[in-house]
C-alpha cells in the first residue's frame, strides 16, 4: 500500500491537525479569560483598598493615627501591600514590607488604573493615588497585590492544558483511524464483490441497495461497465462459435469429397470436377472470412469510411440495374430525388446492395420492390420496400444480427444485413425494418454532412 | 493455352510463401508469360533492378526487405515497370500507401487466379494497344462505335450492359474472366455478394449470341468464370 495516498492516513492526520488547532485556540482563549478575570478581581480589590485608605486617611488627625487605624483595617490581608507616603517620608506601610520602598519608587507614574509591576523579584498589580489626610497634609498611597499565586496557577493550568492537548490529539488520531476504517468498510466490500467477478461470472453485479449514496455512482458505473463487458464477451463467444460453425460446414464437405475421390483412381474429368467443386467451397470460405473480418473491424470501431460525395439516386440506379437481373418476375421501381451524402461509395453500395438482395430473395414471384430516395429532416433516407409475408416480431428484433437467417434454406451467409448495419452505423446513420401489412420496409437514414 | 502475344512478356514474382509462389509462376507460365520467382525482398530488389521485366508482382510481407522497401528502391532507381502488389490485409492505409509509393494495382489475398491474370493483362496492355473499334471472333462481330453486334451476318439486339459484357469478352478472347472481374468491369460493382447475377447475365447473353448458333463461343469454367473462345 502506498501510505502517501492512503485515505485512512490522510483523514486521520487531518482530524488530528484539526483537533489540535481547535483545542489550542480554545486553550488560549480560556487562559486569556482566566487572566482577565483575575485582573478584574484584583482591580476591584485594589481600588477598594485605595478607597479604604483614603477614607481612613481623611479621618485621621495625625500620621500615627492614620498608621494605627489603617493597620487595623488591613488585618488579615495576605499578599496585599498598602503604603502611604507623606511629604516628609513614609507614614505607613503594611505589612512591614521590604518591597514598599521599591514599590514606591517603581509606582511613581502609576494612577488609578491597575498596572503590573515587578519590584524586588516579585510581581505585583498596583494602583496609586493622592490622599488628603485629616490633618491637612497631601499624601500618596500605593496599593499593591502580590500576584505570584495567580501566575503560578495560570502557568500550572497552561502546562496541564498542553499535556491534555497532546493526549487529545493522539486520541483523535487513534479514533480517527478507527472511524475512517469503519467508514471505508463499504469500499472494501465493493472491492471484495468486484474481485469475485471473473470472466466466467460476468453476470454478477455489486449489490446496489445498502451502498452509501456517495459510492452509489461508483457502483452504478462499475455495474454498467460489467454489463457492457458481459455483452461484448457474449458477443465474442457467439462470434467464435459462429465462425467455428460456419467454417466447419464447408470444410467438412471439402474433406468429404476429397477423401472419397482419392479413395480410388478416377478419370481426369472426375478430378476436374472435384477441383472445381473444391474451388467453389474455397471461395465460400474466403468470402465468409472476409465478411467476418469486416464485421470484426466494425465491432472495434475500425471501419472508417473513405468519404466523398455520393449521389444516392444514381448509386441506387446502378444497383437496381445490376441486381435487377435476379428479379425477372418482380416489379422493380426506383423513385425519389437526387440526394447527396458525404460517405464511402463502396461501402454504401455494399450496404444498399445487401438490402436489395435481401428484398429480392424475400419477394414472391409477381411481387414488387420499391426503392425510394428522399431527404427528411436534413437526413438522406433510402427505403427499400418489398411485398411478401409480414415479418414476425422476433425476426424484426434479430434481423440485423450476424448469421440470422430468416429462411433456413437461403444459401446466403447470413451476414449481409449485419454488414449493412455496420456500414450505416460507421456513417453515423440508422437502419430500421418494419412490416406494414403485406410489405416489409427497410430504411437507412444517413446524415448529409 | 499459351497466347503468342504474351510470349515475350517477362514477369517477376516476389513471394515468400512457397506454395503460392510456385503456383503463381506455374499459372503465369501456362498463361503464356515468362515468369520468374524469387522468395525474398533482397533478391526481389536485385532482380527487379538487374532483370529486364515487364511487370512485377510483389508481396507486401516479405522477410528481410518488405514489399514497400523494394518498391521504393525500384522507383528511386527510376524503374518504371508496372507493379501489382499483393496484400493480406484489407486495410485502406495499405492500399493508399502502396499506390502512393508508385504501385499500379493491388490484390487482397485470397484472390482468384483469374482475377490476377486479368489485372496482369490490363497492366501490360495499358497504353500499348489502341482500343480497336471493330472486334470479331469466328462469325461474331462487334462494331463498338455503331453499337452493333452481328453473328453470322444476323443482327443481334443487345441491351447496353449486354453489349458491354460482350465487348469485354471480345477484347479478352481466350482469357478466363472471373465473376467478380466481370461485375466490376461491366457494372462497376466492386463488392462480392452471394448472388449469381453474372451467371444470369451470361445466360441471357448466351441466349442471344450462342443458343441459335454453332460453334458455341462462351464457355463456363466451373468455379473460375467464363471464357470466350473458339474451341
Amino acid at each position: 500500500m502506498n501510505w502517501k495516498y492512503s485515505i485512512t492516513v490522510r483523514l486521520s492526520l487531518a482530524f488530528a491537525l484539526l483537533a489540535t488547532v481547535v483545542f489550542a485556540a480554545l486553550g488560549i482563549y480560556l487562559n486569556r479569560s482566566a487572566d482577565d478575570h483575575m485582573a478584574e478581581l484584583d482591580a476591584h480589590e485594589l481600588l477598594g483598598k485605595l478607597a479604604l485608605a483614603r477614607h481612613v486617611g481623611s479621618q485621621a488627625q495625625s500620621p500615627t493615627a492614620l498608621a494605627v487605624r489603617l493597620g487595623d483595617a488591613l488585618v488579615g490581608e495576605h499578599g496585599l501591600i498598602v503604603a502611604v507616603d507623606g511629604e516628609n517620608g513614609a507614614i505607613f506601610s503594611s505589612p512591614e514590607s521590604l518591597h514598599a520602598a521599591a514599590l514606591f519608587a517603581a509606582a511613581k507614574a502609576v494612577g488609578e488604573t491597575p498596572v503590573r509591576l515587578t519590584a524586588g523579584a516579585r510581581e505585583f498589580r498596583v494602583v496609586a493615588g493622592g490622599l488628603q489626610t485629616g490633618w491637612g497634609e497631601m499624601a500618596r498611597v500605593v496599593v499593591a497585590r502580590d500576584i505570584h499565586h495567580h501566575t503560578d496557577f495560570l502557568d500550572g493550568l497552561q502546562r496541564d492544558f498542553w499535556l491534555a492537548l497532546i493526549a487529545a490529539s493522539l486520541l483523535t488520531v487513534v479514533l480517527g483511524v478507527l472511524i475512517v476504517r469503519r467508514g471505508m468498510q463499504p469500499v472494501r466490500e465493493i472491492a471484495r464483490a468486484a474481485s469475485r467477478i471473473s470472466a466466467g461470472k460476468l453476470a454478477e453485479r455489486i449489490p446496489e441497495p445498502g451502498v452509501p449514496p456517495e459510492l452509489g455512482e461508483l457502483v452504478k458505473a462499475f455495474n454498467a461497465m460489467l454489463a457492457r463487458l458481459e455483452e461484448s464477451f457474449a458477443r465474442l463467444s457467439d462470434f467464435s462459435a459462429d465462425i467455428a460453425h460456419e467454417l466447419r460446414t464447408p470444410l467438412h464437405s471439402l474433406r468429404m469429397q476429397t477423401e472419397v475421390s482419392l479413395n480410388r483412381s478416377r478419370d481426369v474429368a472426375d478430378y476436374r470436377e472435384l477441383l472445381a467443386s473444391n474451388l467453389e467451397e474455397y471461395e465460400r470460405l474466403s468470402k465468409i472470412i472476409a465478411d467476418m473480418l469486416f464485421l470484426a473491424k466494425a465491432d472495434h470501431g475500425l471501419l472508417i469510411p473513405h468519404r466523398e460525395t455520393v449521389a444516392l439516386l444514381a448509386l441506387c440506379e446502378r444497383l437496381l440495374d445490376y441486381f435487377g437481373l435476379l428479379a425477372e418476375n418482380i416489379d422493380l421501381q426506383l423513385h425519389g430525388s437526387d440526394v447527396q451524402v458525404n460517405g464511402d461509395r463502396l461501402m454504401l453500395e455494399r450496404a444498399i446492395g445487401n438490402l436489395l438482395v435481401n428484398a429480392i430473395h424475400h419477394t414472391p414471384e409477381g411481387g414488387w420492390i420499391t426503392v425510394d430516395v428522399s431527404e427528411q429532416d436534413k437526413q438522406a433516407v433510402i427505403s427499400i420496400s418489398n411485398s411478401g409475408k409480414p415479418l414476425p416480431q422476433e425476426a424484426i428484433e434479430r434481423i440485423f444480427e450476424r448469421f440470422v437467417r430468416l429462411d433456413p434454406a437461403s444459401d446466403g451467409s447470413g451476414l449481409g444485413l449485419a454488414i449493412a448495419r455496420s456500414i450505416v452505423v460507421a456513417h453515423g446513420g440508422q437502419i430500421a425494418v418494419r412490416s406494414v401489412g403485406h410489405a416489409t420496409e427497410f430504411s437507412i437514414r444517413l446524415p448529409r454532412h | 493455352m499459351p497466347l503468342g502475344q504474351n510470349a515475350t512478356m517477362k514477369i517477376l514474382i516476389v513471394e515468400d510463401e512457397a506454395k503460392t509462389g510456385d503456383y503463381l509462376r506455374l499459372g503465369l507460365n501456362e498463361a503464356g508469360f515468362t515468369a520468374d520467382l524469387v522468395r525474398n525482398g533482397v533478391d526481389g530488389m536485385h532482380e527487379g533492378l538487374a532483370g529486364d521485366y515487364d511487370l512485377l508482382i510483389l508481396d507486401v510481407n516479405l522477410p528481410g526487405l518488405d514489399g514497400w522497401q523494394v518498391l521504393k528502391a525500384l522507383r528511386a532507381a527510376g524503374r518504371e515497370l508496372p507493379v501489382l502488389f499483393l496484400t493480406a490485409r484489407d486495410q485502406v492505409e495499405d492500399r493508399v500507401k502502396g499506390l502512393e509509393l508508385g504501385a499500379d494495382d493491388y490484390l487482397v489475398k485470397p484472390f482468384a487466379f483469374s482475377e490476377l491474370l486479368a489485372r496482369v493483362r490490363t497492366l501490360l496492355r495499358r497504353g500499348r494497344v489502341k482500343e480497336a473499334e471493330r472486334l470479331a471472333l469466328a462469325d461474331l462481330e462487334l462494331d463498338v462505335s455503331k453499337r452493333r453486334a452481328t453473328r453470322a451476318g444476323r443482327r443481334i439486339d443487345l441491351t447496353a450492359k449486354e453489349f458491354a459484357l460482350l465487348e469485354l469478352f471480345l477484347r479478352r478472347p481466350g482469357e478466363v474472366l472471373s465473376r467478380s472481374f466481370i461485375a466490376s468491369q461491366v457494372w462497376d460493382m466492386n463488392f462480392e455478394s452471394d448472388t449469381n447475377v453474372v451467371e444470369v447475365a451470361i445466360r441471357r447473353l448466351r441466349a442471344k449470341v450462342d443458343d441459335d448458333f454453332t460453334p458455341k463461343l462462351i464457355h463456363t469454367l466451373r468455379g473460375m468464370g467464363y471464357v470466350l473462345e473458339l474451341r
